[in-house]
C-alpha cells in the first residue's frame, strides 16, 4: 500500500468549470498516474487543469462569508469585485523566482492567473465588504443590505 | 530526495485522535547549487501549527488546520474541507540534516535543505604545468 493511496487527495469540485472535457482530462491523468506510480517519475498533474481557487460560502442573518484557498499569493495581486449578486475573485499567483541554474524535481503547485465568480445568496453592501488574507486563506465578509435580511413576520390570531 | 512511499508507522496516541481527514499538500521541489528547496501549499496553516520531524532520514511534514469559527453561519457551498496536511520524504545523505530550516508564509511552507559540503559541485582549476 502506498502513501498516496492512503491519503485522500484533495477532492476539488470545480463547480461550473467541471466541463466534460476537464473531467475527462482529469480521469486520463489519474489513469496515467496510477500506471506510472512507483516508477519514481514526475507525476502527471491532476489538478492544474485550472487554477480556480476552491471556495466556501456561508451566510448568517446579517452577513455572507466567502472563504477561498489561495496559498502563496501577494494580496496586492488579488482583485475582488461585486456586481449585482455575483462576487468575483481574480488575481495572479506568481512563481517564486530564484537563482538561475535550478533543477526542478517536482512541480505540483500551480501558478498563473485565476478568476472565480461565486453567486451570492443575497444582495450585499459592497461599500462595507471586508477582505482579509491570512495563512493562505482569503476571507471576504459581505454585509447584507437591510432589505435582503430575513424578517420574521409575526402572525397574529384574531379573536 | 524521494517521496516516502510506504506509510510511516504512526503509534496510536490516546490523546491525539484523528478526526479530520489528512490531506497531501502539493509540493514543488527544486535544487540550486547549494541546497534543495521544498515548497508545500498548506492553506490555513500558520506559524506554530507546523511540525517537521526528521527521523532516520525521513522528513515528515505535518500542518494542522484550525477550523474557522463559523458559528451563526449556515454553509451554502463547501468546496474544500478543513483537515491536516501530511507528507513525508526520504532524504538522501547529501543533505546536511543539521542545517535544515523552515518558514511558513501565506499558507506556503518553505523548507531549505542545504547540501553537505562535499556534494557541492566544485570547479577544479586546471593549471598548465
Amino acid at each position: 500500500m502506498t502513501n498516496r493511496s492512503l491519503i485522500p487527495w484533495r477532492k476539488r469540485d470545480y463547480g461550473e468549470a467541471a466541463t466534460p472535457m476537464v473531467k475527462l482530462q482529469r480521469e486520463m491523468n489519474q489513469l496515467f498516474n496510477e500506471f506510472f506510480e512507483g516508477w519514481n517519475l514526475p507525476t502527471f498533474s491532476t489538478h492544474d487543469v485550472s487554477l480556480t481557487p476552491t471556495v466556501d460560502v456561508a451566510e448568517s442573518e446579517k452577513e455572507v462569508k466567502v472563504t477561498a484557498e489561495l496559498p502563496g499569493i501577494d494580496e496586492k495581486n488579488v482583485d475582488i469585485s461585486v456586481v449585482g449578486n455575483a462576487l468575483t475573485i481574480s488575481g495572479e499567483k506568481k512563481e517564486e523566482k530564484e537563482e538561475k541554474g535550478q533543477t526542478y524535481h517536482r512541480i505540483e503547485r500551480t501558478y498563473g492567473s485565476f478568476s472565480r465568480t461565486v453567486p451570492l445568496p443575497a444582495e450585499v453592501d459592497e461599500e462595507n465588504t471586508r477582505a482579509v488574507y491570512k495563512n493562505g486563506i482569503l476571507t471576504i465578509t459581505l454585509p447584507k443590505v437591510e432589505q435582503a435580511r430575513r424578517r420574521r413576520i409575526e402572525v397574529k390570531t384574531e379573536k | 530526495m524521494t517521496e516516502t512511499r510506504e506509510m510511516t508507522k504512526t503509534e496510536p496516541r490516546a490523546v491525539e485522535t484523528q478526526r479530520e481527514p489528512l490531506f497531501m499538500p502539493y509540493v514543488d521541489i527544486y535544487e540550486t547549487t547549494n541546497e534543495l528547496i521544498l515548497l508545500a501549499d498548506m492553506p490555513g496553516v500558520g506559524e506554530g501549527d507546523i511540525d517537521i520531524d526528521l527521523e532516520k532520514g525521513v522528513l515528515a511534514l505535518r500542518g494542522r488546520v484550525k477550523p474557522q469559527d463559523m458559528s451563526g453561519f449556515k454553509p451554502l457551498l463547501g468546496e474544500y474541507r478543513a483537515g491536516d496536511y501530511y507528507r513525508a520524504f526520504t532524504l538522501s545523505n547529501e543533505i546536511d540534516e543539521t542545517r535544515i530550516t523552515a518558514t511558513i508564509k501565506d499558507g506556503v511552507l518553505r523548507v531549505v535543505l542545504p547540501k553537505v559540503e562535499h556534494v557541492k559541485a566544485k570547479k577544479i582549476a586546471v593549471t598548465t604545468g
